[in-house]
């Protein structure tokens, strides 16, 4: 087991690793010069000079990579931003515990909401309130978060003035951000409950069960539940991560300064470290949550439990849906 | 067709065996399963109205989607107008219907572009297993650890504004679900003893992973294809939001809410009626897919 | 099985290459014949005042309340506290809270002291100024003329700016509170420049900051920051100080009179929730509001709404056409770039992108720049109003043929916007557009490119807060982008001649604005199309303040009931 958490832990290096090429490079080769864009339109070649081995852009490709990731990996230097000059390692962790928070909170909406919904729609499929649920948690999915953003404002702090239109001054700035970042995650997570339930209610040991007698409730909550858990765990741990990351829009509309939007604007105005730091960094923490999906997921599900107890080849064991962990 | 059953087993009280029609292929029992899912019908029929409208773009708009008429800009609904005027007094009607072509597109093509690829790398690696499957799914690892948005927004800066950009840049995301999905069931397969048999006769590799795994792998697969089209064009609209992606004057639904978004305030019909036409094709693909698992799944049929 | 997916895999080819298909025909727009009288849509208006209320309250008065808060939005984060930096509404403000310049440059360009107390001409370019002797900046710092040299040279190395510092050589002390510099040549409008808009911090500032002055400004403005209540991106708190070092009545004008006490910066980058904000009022004012979201505030003759107050402020965002007259390019031919600038309706184009507030400018240069000599209303001056037959026999005559003309345009929403009109107008007479729309980035480095053969037009909208004919033109300057022939990639020694006559204090004279403007409309190698002043909308708690032509809202001026 603790072999297993090691091997989890030491492969992350090389993925990372990767990112960071990955990301570098993709950089490197965009279009544009960020040079000229902080120059503006007047400059001597020698000032273009002077900037260029300021912010080291004169050395070839793998030189700068190299430069990069030996400060990044080993001395953990996230450098300074090219255009603000500020340290790129404290603003990264100033801005992420406010995404931290939309994502967190986000997620845990979306836990008490999908789930009692996708198991009402499960046990009572293809009724009223089965059909109910899917369409509610469609309507989730099908509208653009940046128009719920919008919609939330307009509705909340223009017409009914209950909440601020934006920014993080008080606590209850995070709610709008928070619930419109939530309901197209409600709506894929009431429907993989609700398939996940379904697939299991079907499932022999149920079967079994109430052939034996079992009362209803304590094969929904005592056998099916659990069992139908496991993938949804990973589908909310892999959720929670990508959000992460993925609050752009929702920190664009509502003048959030996450890491979101931090990096994107750094896109923008081609302020590179700023983007190769920040990415890397989420991918890292994306890493770390699948890891802590993976190790919880060999705790609950006896079945993959015993299997490292015996040690040996691991074989996979299939799993339905999306965003299945990384295997070793 | 003779009672042969009966003569075999020589009880006379067997049913008569009836004639194998294409209900009983196993394409044909999906069709049928899903036939009785009457909302994943109207489903397909919304999408294939929408894709019909996409084809028949010239024909059915009223007005040259990109005429352009400043004097009657941001007009509601109205009989010259059905769905009213943007804010270039261009008649949205024919923008929706010329739109179909270009969110249709990207959603589809996206969504196929990255179950393509994915498939081919998720066939490899669930068949040749070892370092190549390593290999692979540490890539995947890659690609899946960078946020989502954001890799959209380095792979436009890299590839540019526009249609094929954009499409790449979407597609990207899913490639690595899909070769995991194709993967596990790869594996699973690989130990049935169909493939077994196939080995036994000398069937080529080529040949076991073409004729006989691939097709059956591929239930999970289309389902993550059609539920993936919805979401490729919402992110769409996203990126045109942010400034990349899809911009005017093209017509694309994404684009055109982003875009009406600044004068939403006056004339919400910009905004809400491309809006309504994406969660309708969202909604239909995600109907669609739900039907296709049902009916995919045999512990599913009744 | 295989079927369906050969199906979904047809469907889906057939749709993308319809996808494809159709946007092929986005290329080639229609227009109406409802555009052509859309002339009658363009604001009657024709006065060059300013449509806004002019704020009542004195802000020198005694009876000014000295404890008044104000909460400004902004659309883009500051980012870095350092002086220097181009001007972006939040850059501005964190000039005019924390740093001082030379002189205080006002509305009629007079100049007032703030950290110098006087200056004298030497002539051919030589100045002398003498500053306060008792300046000190908010963290005690003593500034004496040494600061200046340092500030100066700080600012010259790293490149920022760099227009001023071309031509400024030769600056050193000459005591302890004076100094000298030397513009040579003397650029028009150059020696104001210097003196109003590089802000002076002292080295022992600078060196005390850990971080070059990223997060924590100190200069010796009549603000402080207060870290404990900002947050970096989201919101930041300037108190005014107790200690400001000007003491003297006599010197204290509309820049360093400091009537707010405290001022509250949120960021907020959406145009929607910026609107929305002032609606609610989070923010008291901004200058940012998108034009689209006028009509919350504004009626349609610039008048402020009930409840709010707007101030006009000229700036030089005017978008305007230059043609890239180079070997490789149709437009070398003058036929063709006069066809164009005759077909597009300019007012149209102002309208749309602007509303009643737009002005179209058919002229080479901004209107409203001091020494244009140019005034709205008079039919003199505008050469290029659409005429369409005319426009259309110039193709005929030109050696057009039908080329597609790539247009780089500037990834900014009031430009972008109105490039569909263009397109249209220019299909009326058969010439063929096609945009080539890049991010920023991206953009500042295609138009540099010396070859010339990455676009055919450029569509611009200047932004730098350039007030001199010579200055918003100086991309004409053959010696401006290293590549021998400035953006119209034209070789043409009159151009140079006429410039360079304007450019130069000692030969500047309106004559020779005229001489210059008139050539450059006559070869129409820029085309102006329109203009908007940027609008200062805000609640109307607040009775006077001071807005500059060509910068921002003074918002420590402001007189809040």
């Amino acid at each position: 087991m603790i072999r297993f958490v090691i091997k989890r832990i030491l492969s992350i290096i090389p993925v990372l690793l990767a990112v960071a090429i990955v990301i570098f490079t993709i950089l490197y080769l965009s279009p544009g010069d960020p040079i000229k864009l902080q120059l503006g339109d007047n400059y001597s070649p020698e000032q273009y000079q002077e900037m260029a081995k300021d912010l080291g852009l004169d050395q070839p490709y793998i030189v700068q990579l190299g430069q990069f990731l030996y400060r990044f990996f080993i001395h953990l230097d996230f450098g300074k931003s090219w255009v603000m000059k500020t340290d790129i390692a404290t603003e990264i962790f100033s801005r992420l515990p406010r995404t931290f928070i939309i994502a967190a909170f986000c997620c845990l909406l979306q836990i008490v909401v999908a789930i009692p919904l996708g198991i009402t729609a499960a046990t009572h499929q293809n009724g009223i309130v089965d059909r109910l649920c899917i369409l509610l948690a469609m309507i989730g999915i099908s509208l653009p978060g940046f128009w719920v953003g919008l919609m939330f404002i307009l509705l909340f702090s223009v017409k009914l003035n209950w909440l601020p239109t934006s920014g993080i001054e008080h606590w209850y700035s995070y709610i709008m951000p928070i619930v419109a970042n939530a309901l197209m995650g409600i709506g894929s997570l009431t429907r993989m409950t609700r398939s996940q339930m379904l697939e299991v209610i079907r499932s022999d040991y149920v079967v079994t069960a109430r052939a034996k007698g079992v009362p209803e409730r304590t094969i929904l909550y005592g056998h099916a539940l659990p069992n139908a858990l496991i993938p949804i765990v990973t589908f909310v741990g892999t959720h929670f991560g990508r959000a992460l990351g993925g609050t752009v829009v929702i920190e664009t509309v509502f003048a959030v300064p996450g890491i979101g939007y931090y990096i994107m604007d750094a896109v923008r105005k081609a302020d590179y470290p700023i983007v190769r730091s920040g990415v890397t960094l989420l991918s890292l923490l994306f890493c770390i949550v699948i890891l802590i999906i993976d190790i919880l997921y060999a705790f609950i599900d006896p079945r993959i439990k015993a299997q490292y107890e015996r040690g040996g080849t691991r074989k996979k064991v299939k799993t339905s849906g999306k965003g299945v962990a990384a295997n070793a | 067709m003779p009672n042969t059953d009966a003569a075999v087993s020589g009880n006379k009280n067997l049913p008569a065996a009836r004639e194998r029609t294409w209900k009983d292929s196993s394409f044909g029992s999906v069709v049928v399963q899903f036939a009785r899912n009457k909302a994943a019908l109207v489903g397909i029929i919304l999408i294939f109205l929408l894709i019909l409208m996409a084809i028949l773009a010239p024909v059915l708009a009223p007005y040259n989607y990109t005429a352009i008429d400043p004097i009657h800009a941001n007009q509601g609904p109205s009989a010259a107008h059905i769905f009213g005027t943007d804010s270039f007094g261009r008649d949205i009607l024919s923008r929706i219907i010329f739109g179909a072509r270009a969110s249709l597109g990207i959603g589809i093509g996206s969504s196929l572009i990255g179950v393509l690829v994915g498939i081919i790398f998720g066939a490899i690696a669930g068949f040749f297993g070892g370092v190549v499957e390593s290999l692979i799914l540490r890539i995947c690892d890659v690609i899946q650890s960078i946020p989502n948005i954001l890799l959209c927004i380095l792979i436009s800066q890299l590839l540019g504004q526009g249609l094929f950009p954009t499409m790449i840049a979407l597609a990207f995301y899913s490639i690595p679900e899909v070769v995991r999905l194709l993967r596990s069931s790869m594996m699973s397969l690989r130990e049935q003893e169909f493939i077994e048999a196939s080995k036994a006769i000398n069937c080529s590799k080529f040949r076991i992973l073409t004729v006989h795994m691939l097709p059956n792998s591929l239930s999970s697969v289309i389902v993550s294809f059609s539920i993936g089209v919805g979401m490729k064009i919402m992110n769409s609209a996203g990126l045109s939001f942010l400034g990349l992606g899809i911009q005017e004057p093209m017509a694309e639904w994404g684009a055109m809410i982003s875009a009406g978004r600044a004068a939403m305030r006056n004339a919400p019909h910009v905004v809400l009626i491309p809006g309504i036409f994406v969660a309708v094709v969202v909604l239909a693909f995600n109907i669609v897919g739900d039907g296709l698992r049902d009916s995919l799944d045999p512990k599913l049929r009744r | 099985m295989k079927k369906i997916f050969a199906l979904l895999l047809s469907l889906a080819m057939v749709v993308t290459m319809l996808a494809a298909c159709g946007q092929g025909g986005s290329n080639a727009p229609a227009t109406t014949s409802a555009a052509a009288d859309t002339t009658a849509v363009a604001p009657a208006d024709d006065t060059t005042a300013t449509t806004a209320e002019q704020l009542t309250a004195d802000i020198n008065a005694e009876t000014v309340n000295r404890d008044a808060e104000l909460t400004v939005g902004i659309n883009a984060d500051i980012g870095s506290f350092y002086p220097g930096g181009a001007g972006s509404a939040g850059v501005k403000l964190k000039r005019v809270m924390c740093y001082e310049t030379l002189f205080y440059k006002d509305a009629n360009k007079e100049l007032h002291p703030l950290l110098a107390k006087s200056y004298e001409s030497l002539g051919d370019g030589k100045y002398s100024v003498e500053l306060f002797d008792y300046i000190t900046d908010s963290e005690g710092n003593h500034m004496t003329a040494e600061d200046v040299i340092f500030s100066f040279d700080g600012y010259k190395e790293d490149g920022q700016n760099s227009s001023t510092w071309k031509t400024l050589t030769d600056y050193h002390t000459t005591g302890e509170y004076t100094f000298e510099f030397t513009l040579d040549p003397e650029r028009t409008g150059q020696v104001e420049d210097v003196f109003s808009r590089v802000p002076i911090i002292t080295q022992a500032a600078w060196e005390s900051s850990p971080d070059e002055m990223a997060t924590y400004p100190i200069g010796t403005g009549g603000y402080t920051l207060d870290l404990s209540k900002s947050t970096a991106g989201s919101f930041y708190v300037f108190n005014r100080r107790d200690d400001y070092w000007q003491t003297d009545e006599e010197y204290i004008c509309e820049r360093n009179l400091f009537n707010i006490k405290t001022l509250t910066v949120k960021v907020i980058p959406d145009t929607s929730t910026l609107a929305a904000a002032l609606e609610t009022g989070e923010i008291d004012f901004t200058s940012e509001i998108d034009s689209n979201d006028w009509g919350m505030f504004l009626n349609d003759d610039g008048t402020a709404k009930d409840g709010y107050i707007a101030m006009e402020s000229q700036n030089n965002a005017f978008v305007h056409m230059t043609f890239n007259c180079g070997e490789n390019s149709p437009c070398k031919d003058i036929n063709l770039r006069k066809a164009i600038a005759l077909c597009i309706d300019s007012a149209a184009c102002a309208y749309n992108v602007y509303g009643s507030l737009g002005r179209a400018c058919n002229a080479a240069t901004n209107p409203y720049l001091e020494d244009s000599g140019l005034e709205f209303g008079h039919d003199d001056y505008f050469p290029y109003d659409p005429n369409l037959t005319e426009a259309k026999k110039l193709v005929e005559e030109s050696s057009y043929n039908g080329e597609e003309l790539r247009v780089l345009i500037l990834p900014r929403n009031t430009v972008s916007k109105s490039f569909p009109l263009i397109q249209a107008y220019c299909l009326q007479i058969g010439v063929n557009l096609v945009p080539l729309e890049y991010d920023m980035a991206t953009f500042r480095t295609v138009r540099v490119e010396p070859t010339g053969t990455e676009y055919e037009i450029e569509l611009l909208g200047a932004t730098s807060a350039d007030d001199y004919v010579n200055v918003s033109v100086k991309e004409i300057d053959n010696k401006a982008y290293g590549n021998g022939f400035g953006r119209c990639f034209v070789n043409d020694d009159k151009l140079q001649q006429l410039y360079e006559a304007t450019g130069n204090q000692s030969t500047n004279s309106p004559e020779a604005v005229q001489e210059l403007l008139d050539y450059l409309e006559e070869q129409c190698y820029i085309y102006g199309l329109y203009y908007c002043p940027k609008m200062v909308i805000g609640s109307d708690k607040v009775i006077g303040g001071v807005v500059i032509p060509f910068d921002d809202a003074i918002y420590s001026s402001f007189v809040v009931e």
